[in-house]
């Protein structure tokens, strides 16, 4: 029996030192290559977009390695005051309480309503938005929606813009009643929210998403008659949009390494990037 | 000479003594690290709630009835009622189903499939919570939309659905146990006096149990309060009070998973408040539960030595003329429900492998993983490292802990109810909370951060009870009569510890290995916040890294790599089958040695 421990101690040491071994190794490989890290943290909206800018850069600077660490945009615009990150991206405009950061705009997103693809209606105004989230009122049959977490961006911008025929938002109605209608489910991520409307086959079910989170599981509704499209954004006529900020300390605590990876963010490369991938370039891309 | 040689002796006597006071101080310490464990928990949470308390006023906070961040309000009373409704609907729901199934597996199983049904329910019980979440997401939530005709199905009915079959799994092992352990003349004395067999199994085996089945309800509610990952897919998370079925709520947990990352000053300390509360919940349940256990023998002979009083006469005479056709039908139900539970097991894996399956490729395993492309290498590595970690502290404190309990301590010494109780509690603490203490404790004030170094140590913390349990338990298996041999012979006891019960006690140890990483693998709501979730390579113990079941939520989250989330959840589903076979062979390999 003895034997038989000492024999099962050996194995397991075996085990724990080559597995050491094995981690030390992968350690070292991705560290000693002597590579610059940048860590980048926050809004899961404008991750998708900061996942292709950095593929692209780590391509053409091999000494370059990007952290991206995805949640929120009061995550991101934290992890920056708290010096966590390099930068950090948020998918709205700074709040008043976050002092001590400052934001700089790499592009604009829409922000899509989207149901059912089995959803007979394609086009819905501002007010009957207001009054599903805030009074439970349906459209058509649209009868339940889904709304954001407090912190993300999406629901910002959406909470900032959608008013009601008296010009009453609903960031205003918020305040005062804390909670939507009780037909408003809330969700902490964009692929919860596709999920769950692109598995209401009844089409009763709305909800929204970044424009570039788009795909063909969901149906996007026009708003105000505009179609969501990159070019209704940029002519303005498609009035749900936000800009995607990445947020930082100050120019000069920024590493030469982050700046570099801003400036081509914002050069005309990083914004056709952006373009593709269903957002929209700030205007000095235009203009240049 | 002969002096030298006296002298010798009494200081090789003396060194012995030392060197066994020093072994058994080591293994108290080892087993009073639980007390520690727990003290620490609920001391930092607590101090770190504080000013929450004193800025919002304690009244205000349990009692407020509107949560609303951005404007200041911090009530947290819809969420307690919330958290306590959804409980006690789901484990009624759960622990009915496990009474039943528990019942069909002691007494009605066919002895072939018994181990086959023993393993539906271990299976059931390794599957990751955010699996169950997402396929209540996609698949129920759709289907009780149809079926009522509802926009949107989320809130208290579909989560306690859900939450059900995830509780079941350990209230269905426990009340098994002690039916199992309700003895074999009770069975036969109520057929001998011409009871059926249905009337037996149902008045008199079920009732002689009743502590067991008590206790495992409390259990069962210890784990549906606790539970976050799930739940916050289905609830619906509006802090409405729970005032109908589909009315969309927000429970402790999933208001804390939902809010914690982006919270800031007194929103963050309201959270880590939310957390408190959620902890005395679970403090509450478990001294409930030891106050069953204490109560064990008494109240179940009590079962039986009541006096019959005499009104009752006449009643148990009715109520025997008409017993045997209502055991018969709960014979039935406990059939049906044995056949929906396997179903329901079968379906979930069929559901996550087919869906998975066919997206799993050697690039998505293995290839390199970089922000052009997300792979499960980083995974691999992450998981590798963190059950490294977690491990290296928790076999030693395990292992030195249940030592101590079997071999040291006096079996039933108030010291060794005390460490018992401790280590239950641990056992007890939701890994949400478990993540809050983390990220204050060693992410904020030992300055982890985000680190797989946080996420081990964490994670250590909520794999320790599994081990001393486990070891524990194949230690109290080695026969006495080993250790009499070996102390007569002259061995020390310290030396028998480890040359001679430890050895026997091998299979334990390797049960409970496997079954750590079993949990490591499917851990989400502690690591999101200790751990990080990056997708990235981590670059040593300093950096971030992502397990399965976190890579899998990223890909949840992102909403773009569906195809990728399937994928990771089979994976995951692979690893719990694999894990489930790898300890049954375990257990039957040192069962023939033996």
């Amino acid at each position: 029996m003895k034997k038989h421990f000492k024999k099962v101690v050996a194995a397991l040491a075996t085990i724990a030192v080559g597995a050491s071994f094995a981690f030390g190794f992968v350690g070292c490989a991705s560290a000693d290559d002597g590579k610059t890290e940048l860590v980048i943290s926050g809004s899961s909206s404008v991750t998708p977009l900061m996942e292709r800018l950095a593929a692209v850069y780590e391509v053409l600077n091999e000494d370059i390695k990007i952290t991206i660490q995805t949640s929120d945009s009061g995550t991101g615009v934290k992890d920056a005051i708290d010096g966590k990150n390099d930068f950090g991206m948020a998918s709205r405009n700074l709040k008043q309480s976050e002092a001590g950061v400052v934001q700089k705009t790499i592009c604009k997103d829409g922000v899509a309503l989207v149901v059912n693809n089995a959803c007979s209606i394609g086009s819905v105004t501002s007010s009957q938005i207001y009054n599903l989230y805030a009074n439970g009122v349906s459209i058509g049959n649209i009868t339940n929606a889904i709304s954001r977490e407090d912190g993300s961006g999406t629901r910002d911008a959406f909470d900032g813009l959608i008013k009601n025929d008296d010009g009453a938002k609903l960031e205003d109605f918020l305040k005062e009643h804390s909670n939507f209608a009780n037909c408003v489910d809330i969700q902490n991520n964009t692929g919860a929210v596709k999920s769950a409307i692109a598995g209401n086959s009844s089409g009763n079910l709305t909800g929204y998403i970044s424009m570039g989170s788009l795909d063909e599981t969901v149906k996007a509704l026009d708003f105000e008659g505009v179609a969501a499209t990159v070019e209704n954004v940029k002519n303005g006529s498609y009035k749900l949009s936000r800009p995607f900020n990445i947020v930082y300390r100050s120019e000069e605590l920024l590493s030469a390494a982050a700046k570099e990876f801003i400036n081509f963010i914002l050069s005309p490369a990083g914004q056709y990037i952006a373009e593709s991938q269903g957002y929209i370039a700030i205007q000095d891309y235009v203009a240049a | 000479m002969q002096a030298v040689k006296n002298k010798s002796l009494k200081e090789g006597i003396r060194a012995a003594l030392n060197k066994e006071k020093v072994a058994k101080g080591v293994f108290i310490g080892f087993a009073a690290f639980s007390i520690i464990a727990v003290f620490a928990i609920i001391l930092y949470i607590f101090l770190a709630s504080l000013p929450a308390f004193k800025d919002i006023g304690f009244f205000n906070f349990i009692f407020g009835t509107e949560w609303y961040a951005s404007a200041g309000k911090f009530g947290i009373l819809p969420m307690i009622l919330t958290s306590t409704v959804l409980t006690l609907i789901s484990v009624a729901l759960g622990g009915t189903l496990a009474v039943f199934t528990a019942v069909y597996m002691v007494y009605y199983c066919p002895k072939r499939l018994k181990g086959i049904y023993v393993q539906v329910i271990n299976l059931l019980s390794g599957i990751p919570s955010l699996i169950f979440g997402y396929f209540g997401l996609v698949m129920l939530k759709p289907a009780f939309e149809k079926a009522f005709g509802l926009g949107s199905s989320s809130g208290l009915l579909l989560s306690s659905v859900i939450l059900a079959i995830m509780i079941l799994p350990t209230v269905t092992s426990l009340v098994k146990n002690s039916l199992e352990s309700v003895p074999m003349n009770y069975y036969e004395g109520a057929l001998a006096l011409g009871c059926t067999k249905n009337q037996t199994v149902f008045k008199v085996c079920l009732p002689a149990a009743k502590n067991g089945v008590i206790a495992a309800f409390v259990l069962g509610i210890g784990r549906a309060v606790g539970e976050t990952m799930a739940v916050q897919l289905l609830l619906g998370n509006q802090a409405n009070f729970p005032t109908g079925l589909f009315v969309p709520v927000k429970s402790l947990t999933s208001n804390i998973v939902q809010e914690f990352g982006y919270s800031t000053g007194l929103h963050r300390q309201a959270l880590i408040a939310t957390g408190f509360v959620l902890l005395l919940f679970i403090l509450i349940i478990n001294l409930a539960l030891w106050a069953i256990k204490k109560n064990d023998k008494i109240s179940g002979n009590r079962m039986f030595s009541r006096k019959l009083k005499e009104s009752e006469g006449a009643i148990s005479k009715f109520s025997y003329h008409k017993t045997g056709s209502a055991q018969d039908a709960l014979w039935i139900i406990s059939c049906v429900v044995a056949v929906i539970v396997a179903a329901i097991l079968i379906f979930l894996i069929a559901f996550v492998l087919a869906n998975g399956i066919s997206n799993i490729s050697i690039e998505f395993l293995f290839g390199q993983s970089g922000n052009r492309k997300t792979t499960l290498l980083p995974a691999f590595v992450s998981t590798g490292m963190l059950v490294l970690l977690a491990l290296l502290i928790a076999l030693p404190l395990g292992i030195g802990a249940a030592i101590y309990l079997t071999e040291y301590a006096k079996r039933g010494s108030k010291f060794v109810k005390i460490i018992r109780l401790f280590i239950d509690t641990l056992a007890g603490i939701p890994s949400i909370v478990f993540g809050l203490f983390g990220a204050i404790f060693f992410g904020e004030i030992l300055g982890m951060g985000y680190s797989l170094l946080n996420g081990g140590i964490t994670l250590s913390l909520i794999i320790l009870p599994t081990i001393i349990r486990a070891t524990e338990q194949s230690l109290s298996e080695v026969p006495d009569s080993m250790r009499e041999a070996s102390l007569a012979l002259g061995a020390s006891k310290v030396r028998t510890i480890f040359c001679v019960v430890l050895p026997q006690a091998v299979s334990g140890v390797i049960t409970s290995i496997i079954l750590s990483i079993g949990r490591i693998v499917g851990e989400s709501a502690a690591l999101i916040y200790t751990a990080g979730s990056v997708s990235t390579m981590p670059s040593g113990y300093g950096s971030a890294g992502s397990t399965f079941a976190v890579m899998m939520y990223k890909f949840m989250s992102e909403g773009l790599q569906i195809d990728n989330c399937y994928a990771t959840a089979a994976v995951l589903m692979i690893f719990v089958i694999i894990i489930n076979i790898a300890v049954t062979l375990v257990e039957k390999f040192f069962k023939k040695k033996v």
